[in-house]
């Protein structure tokens, strides 16, 4: 039986491989509406995958931290002139960065965002796993449905906004970055409160891990080094989560509004915890 | 047994993949050991392997990370499938050979989701596109390739994998 559907497929390859070729398109142009809901098999598939990945992204990011670890303690040991350089350096960044802290949290009291953030939390959850390709920027974490996440719910770091939920599955979900070309999320700029919306710029050809937020208004005093935070408007995400801060403003040619360059305040090179927060209309 | 080795090395590849080469991108850019597998497979094997071993590659993919079910699964189930046609009618040495085909399916891979995207309303440069993702992948797939290569080649000279399919 097995061997008549092999000769089959042997004698009319060039046939079959054009019908499989087409169905596969129907499938992913079917499939391009988010649906939220995950199939059966891709949920078997993320449960029997998704604890292996994680194991191995713990343990490959445990010895990457190791070594940068080991190698440092050896320039140490061998030079005390450049240890006590550094002291001084870290003293000075520990100045900074306690600064930094104060501000930080001044700016948080400020949008009343770290009160509300604590009753918003649904769980915190590992990364275990980045999209293999080089165009999207979506992730998968350990938790799911079971641990109370939903579609839409907003994933962050204490550095700001990570990304949303996209699928959920039992016990893991996939996570699109902000970074990514096909993430848009309404947000404002701090300061000024200017609207607009912020894109991924990744797979734009500009692989830089930077956003763009595009219909800011002409007369937008928008500059550099101000921060943009969620606008909780239109989309599901809750209001004043930090996203980043502007590097660059531009206006196109041909564009009525302005765009400008943010550079998200999380680190995407380094992602291991998130924390999952509740969307807005869950409250 | 055939069938369980290769669905093996999928498995394994796709976990090395997402937990392993995050670490290893250079400028944001990871090799796509996936593409190195199928054009090994098909040159070392030749259809239907390497056509239901790009197929079940990028099915997995797909189902893991993708929101569009089969938009890898055709790239590579295309990619296995043409380059297959060449098996046995090209002398395929150890290295040269296997860098130019996956170096050619990477540019077409790259163009195909360019032009998906296009359609999907994203507006790309082609441009950039090339010059910043499709080259470096390119690139860095190929210097990963010949040692892929080398191992399905040494794994196909082993007697099981010579048998004709067996769903045992």
């Amino acid at each position: 039986m097995v061997m008549v559907l092999i000769q089959f497929l042997r004698k009319h390859s060039g046939a079959v491989i054009v019908a499989v070729s087409l169905s596969l398109l129907l499938l992913a142009i079917f499939t391009s509406q988010p649906r939220g809901h995950m199939t059966f098999l891709e949920g078997l598939v993320g449960e029997v995958i998704v604890p292996i990945q994680k194991a191995i992204y713990r343990a490959v990011s445990f010895i990457q931290g190791s070594i940068a670890e080991i190698n440092e303690r050896r320039n140490l040991e061998k030079n005390y002139e450049q240890l006590k350089e550094r002291v001084e350096q870290l003293e000075k960044e520990l100045l900074r960065m306690s600064e930094l802290e104060k501000q930080n949290q001044r700016l948080k009291k400020l949008l009343d965002f770290a009160v509300e953030r604590e009753e918003l939390v649904v769980t915190g959850a590992r990364v275990t796993g980045k999209d293999p390709s080089n165009w999207f920027n979506v992730f998968t974490i350990d938790k799911g449905k079971n641990h109370g996440v939903e579609v839409n719910m907003a994933v962050v770091t204490d550095r700001g906004l990570v990304g949303r939920i996209i699928e959920v599955g039992a016990n893991w979900a996939k996570v699109r970055s902000i970074v990514d070309a096909q993430s848009s999320i309404s947000g404002i700029v701090e300061r000024t409160r200017d609207n607009g919306i912020v894109k991924g710029n990744n797979a734009f050809g500009s692989e830089d891990g930077t956003c763009r937020m595009v219909y800011l208004p002409l007369d937008s005093e928008v500059s550099v080094g101000d921060k943009v935070i969620t606008s909780g408007l239109g989309d599901l995400l809750p209001k004043g989560i930090y996203i980043g801060e502007v590097i660059e403003v531009v206006r196109y040619k041909k564009d009525l509004y302005k765009t400008a360059i943010i550079k998200p305040g999380v680190d995407f090179q380094r992602l291991e915890e998130v924390l999952v927060v509740k969307s807005r209309f869950d409250e | 047994m055939k069938v369980w080795v290769i669905a093996g090395i999928l498995l394994g590849n796709l976990v090395v993949q997402s937990a392993l080469f995050p670490f290893i991108e250079i400028y944001g850019v990871r090799p796509d050991s996936l593409m190195a597998l199928v054009i090994s497979f098909a040159l070392v094997a030749g259809n239907p392997t390497s056509a239901a071993v790009g197929l079940c590659g990028g099915l997995l993919q797909d189902i893991l990370f993708g929101q569009n079910i089969g938009f890898y699964a055709l790239q590579y189930m295309l990619a296995g499938y043409l380059v297959g046609l060449v098996y046995g009618k090209v002398f395929v040495g150890k290295v040269l050979i296997p860098v130019f085909f996956v170096s050619i399916a990477t540019i077409l891979r790259g163009l195909f989701v360019f032009l998906w995207m296009y359609f999907s309303g994203v507006s790309v440069s082609l441009h950039w596109l090339l010059l910043r993702t499709i080259l470096p992948e390119m690139v860095y797939t190929a210097v990963i390739t010949p040692v892929i290569y080398y191992y399905i080649d040494k794994l196909y000279k082993h007697k099981f994998m010579n048998r004709r399919w067996h769903f045992d």
